[in-house]
């Protein structure tokens, strides 16, 4: 049986158990919000996908708008944000949730999604410095449910080229953090 | 058509012996307000004798097509001018379901905030499922809605061996929420 997201408090991703599947309801109620939970300015949060449609594109602070429907990238203070309209879910096949950190801080803090009705799911993140971006969770729709997965894999490069590494490949880019579709 | 009031009911299957399956429909009209009808779900819930969903996967909408026994459907695609239909197999429903209630909400996602007081037209109407005739129909629902993001529009529920349609019509300020909170649904 595949591990789903305990109704009450936090599953916390692993690397022996990187993967939970949200139910159909869990998927497609609300919004799915990713929130960086991290250090002030240590980190930020950003979000390549494929639509159904096959395009694909990024949400990336600075480089691209906030928002490309289905999902938003939103900052509040030192709180990232990426939120998934659900009532859309369909539209979305597939994700990656990637952090460019500063490379001279320890790498902490923790990735949170959560449902509409309140379930947790944790990515811790922990780790020595390093330059270049990590790639902490995928989400992949799966027939109507979400596969969430941990990653924790550092790209000792750019968002492009962590974006290229997991199979975005349909995007142009300006540069290694600016994609211009 | 009969039209029916909040509250009333009809024995379906005692004024109609031959009827083996329904289709729940639900019209909505908003006017310039377009959001709000695309921002609105309909779902069924499978509910026991206590009126609890038997399990999640009795929660019948876009992204859950039918039930486990399959006797309860969503369209894919609504015919006429339906917003939404379900259909229901009456005879297929297994015995532990006493009723199948119809509710619709907004979707609180990142969209404003929206609600069912927007509507102009809210109306649930009953099709015979064998030739798509209609046999009743609800008043117009969105007469009184103000700040709900939540409706319990009718449900069918057995009744004496048959079934009997119930028009509900009531709002919910708290969306899907309250609604699933009312009727034993896990999100």
């Amino acid at each position: 049986m595949p591990r789903r997201p305990s109704p009450d408090g936090a599953t916390v991703l692993t690397r022996r158990r990187p993967t939970v599947l949200l139910n159909r309801l869990q998927s497609a109620i609300g919004a799915l919000r990713i929130q960086g939970l991290w250090p002030p300015h240590s980190a930020r949060l950003g979000c390549a996908f494929q639509l159904h449609s096959g395009r694909c594109t990024v949400v990336w602070p600075g480089g691209v708008p906030g928002r490309v429907d289905p999902l938003t990238l939103t900052a509040n203070g030192e709180s990232q944000t990426v939120t998934l309209d659900l009532l859309r879910c369909r539209e979305l096949d597939r994700a990656i949730l990637v952090a460019a950190c500063d490379s001279a801080v320890p790498w902490t803090g923790t990735l949170l999604l959560t449902t509409y009705g309140g379930s947790r799911v944790e990515v811790p993140l922990d780790g020595p410095p390093a330059p270049g971006v990590l790639v902490l969770m995928s989400l992949y729709n799966l027939s109507g449910e979400y596969v969430v997965r941990a990653e924790w894999e550092h790209i000792a490069g750019s968002m492009r080229d962590a974006a290229t590494a997991y199979g975005f490949d349909r995007i142009s880019w300006y540069d290694g953090d600016t994609a211009i579709s | 058509m009969a039209t029916m009031r909040r509250g009333a009911n009809v024995a379906l299957t005692r004024e109609i012996p031959q009827l083996t399956g329904v289709v729940l429909g639900v019209r909505l009209h908003a006017g310039a307000e377009r959001a709000v009808i695309e921002n609105a779900v309909v779902a069924a819930i499978l509910c026991n004798g206590h009126g609890q969903a038997l399990t999640s996967e009795h929660f019948v909408f876009f992204n859950q097509l039918a039930s486990p026994d399959l006797s309860v459907t969503q369209l894919e695609r609504a015919l006429g001018d339906d917003h939404e239909q379900i259909e229901i197999d009456l005879g297929a429903v297994p015995a532990d379901v006493a009723r199948i209630v119809m509710v619709m909400y907004l979707n609180d996602g990142i969209a404003a905030r929206r609600s069912f007081g927007q509507l102009r037209t809210c109306v649930v109407r009953v099709l015979n499922l064998a030739d798509d005739v209609e046999l009743v129909h609800s008043e117009n629902l969105a007469a009184g809605l103000t700040t709900e993001t939540g409706l319990a529009l009718g449900e069918m529920y057995r009744h004496q061996g048959g079934w009997k349609f119930k028009v509900i019509g009531q709002g919910y300020n708290d969306g899907v929420a309250g609604i699933a909170k009312d009727y034993g649904v896990r999100l």
